[in-house]
């Protein structure tokens, strides 16, 4: 009787492993989306820190790594560089919603300087569209077409991007400390070391952050060149990403893409700190409000209804 | 190993054969539904003031005198627009309707000024700040008006200062939009095909 029990019938031993076979071929096929993925990783990348641990031999290494794969992808030999912090600078923004005439030049000008995804569209700034005589953010539109911007004595726009606070919510949640308030107010991500739980979309009052919901596409000859490792490289799949006023410009000494390109004026750029600075001449001299104030996230962006 | 486990076995090994198949298909047929990447148009995202290329390109400045020392004799102050004076130009600055207000009447490559020593082309915003005091104010301390270059200027040339005229047309000045950009591009879904709901005061 012992020896019939345990005993493994001819037939018993065939489905058992005629089972074990199908399981194994199915789990094989269920990750073999998985081999697709050789190429675009490696150890290298796996085993990267976080950038505020980074020694500066292994940046120099890692930059050399990134810009190898940004001309095996996009044919274009970039530069990733990495300005450091100026001292004794906060950057802050004035926006005079006032001259504001919501041609959305601010938009494409930011996509074009910080090689956002054409598509899917990532765009950090929204202007949104409101009647005159009304702040109600509840029916504003951001969508409208071309031909309703402009109508200055219609409509009032007010452009909205990540208002760099100085108390960031989307810091306090990030899981994994991927993203931080650098020393001059610009709050960056690594966007290598982003795992993309999306807590900090959640946690932004002001819709300040982006995702990347599918790889990101860029023409090859509208690719910026001139990178910075915590603001314009070239995202990847899952990553969130934000407005960094645009730091490969501004920590060299120039204005950010959207002041540049705003025809009427209405964007001001500068240092808090500095009294002469064209910012605090503003902030000291017109009336100056603040979006959502009451949320105490202390924005470094300030908007003016002034006309003249 | 009894009926009701061989019943199981029937259902779960081929179950298993089409879970193969249908992962290594769909492995090898997945498609991205994500439309390939357009272009920008370069009119939406490079800078220019309304006025630029018309300030560089066509206006020649400083040789009115070719003309109106040589031959054009000095006209009567007290006419307002002379006959067949400049008929191109289309004048729109409301009440300020006398050419000679702005371009002075001896010397037409200058402006004028209080002193009647007449200004330069490079100094217009001065001939402005003439009539709209409050403007000009605001355009000295920054708070009006287009700057170019660096925001921490540590030389003269880091910052060009964008003049009244390069935004204004001086004899139409009111600010005329050139180039609009296209609204965000969404999936079909989040297109807005209504016009949006405003709440009118009183009927919450």
């Amino acid at each position: 009787m012992g020896d019939n029990k345990n005993k493994l019938s001819r037939r018993e031993f065939l489905t058992a492993a005629g089972i074990g076979a199908a399981t194994c071929v199915a789990s094989a096929a269920a990750i073999s989306p998985l081999l697709k993925l050789t190429n675009k990783f490696s150890l290298e990348e796996f085993l990267q820190k976080n950038y505020r641990e980074l020694t500066p031999e292994d940046k120099k290494r890692i930059f050399k790594r990134l810009e190898r794969e940004i001309s095996k992808k996009y044919g274009v030999k970039a530069k990733i560089s990495d300005p450091p912090p100026l001292k004794g600078v906060k950057y802050a923004m004035v926006i005079n919603v006032g001259r504001c005439i919501g041609c959305r030049k601010c938009v494409y000008a930011c996509m074009k300087e910080n090689n956002n995804s054409r598509s899917p569209q990532v765009q950090y700034i929204r202007v949104m569209r409101m009647e005159k005589g009304k702040i109600d953010l509840e029916t504003a539109v951001h969508d409208y077409p071309e031909s309703e911007a402009g109508q200055t004595d219609k409509y009032w726009y007010m452009p909205v991007q990540c208002h760099q606070c100085e108390d960031p919510p989307c810091v306090k949640v990030c899981p994994v400390s991927a993203t931080w308030k650098e020393p001059d107010g610009i709050v960056v991500v690594d966007y290598n070391w982003c795992i993309g739980c999306r807590y900090c979309l959640a946690a932004c009052p002001y819709y300040g952050r982006r995702f990347n919901w599918a790889e990101p596409q860029i023409p090859k000859n509208e690719l910026n060149p001139d990178m910075a490792y915590l603001s314009n490289r070239p995202r990847y799949k899952g990553n969130a990403e934000k407005c960094t006023f645009c730091l490969q410009r501004t920590r060299n000494g120039r204005y950010t893409a959207c002041v540049e390109a705003c025809p009427t004026g209405a964007r001001k750029f500068g240092n808090l700190l500095d009294a002469e600075s064209e910012v605090r001449k503003i902030i000291d001299k017109e009336r100056v409000f603040i979006l959502k104030e009451e949320l105490n996230t202390i924005p470094k962006m300030y908007y003016v209804f002034s006309k003249a | 190993m009894n009926r009701n486990v061989k019943l199981w076995l029937f259902i779960t090994v081929p179950l298993c054969c089409l879970l193969v198949i249908v992962f290594i298909v769909s492995g090898f047929t997945f498609k991205s539904p994500v439309p390939p990447a357009k272009p920008l148009s370069s009119k939406w995202y490079i800078p220019e003031t309304p006025r630029e290329n018309i300030i560089e390109n066509e206006v020649v400045v400083g040789n009115c005198w070719i003309c109106h020392a040589m031959w054009v004799p000095i006209p009567d102050p007290n006419v307002i627009r002379p006959i067949g004076a400049h008929p191109e130009v289309i004048l729109k600055h409301g009440k300020n309707k006398r050419c000679y207000n702005c371009h002075m009447i001896t010397d037409r490559s200058r402006y004028t000024s209080d002193d009647g020593k007449g200004l330069l082309y490079t100094n217009v915003a001065q001939l402005c700040g003439r009539c709209h005091g409050i403007v000009y104010r605001n355009w000295l301390n920054g708070t009006h008006g287009v700057n170019r270059g660096k925001w921490a200027p540590k030389k003269p040339f880091d910052v060009t200062k964008f003049q009244c005229n390069y935004c204004h047309d001086p004899h139409q000045p009111k600010y005329k939009f050139r180039h609009m950009a296209p609204p965000p591009t969404w999936d079909k879904k989040f297109i807005r095909t209504k016009k949006v709901e405003i709440f009118k005061e009183g009927e919450m």
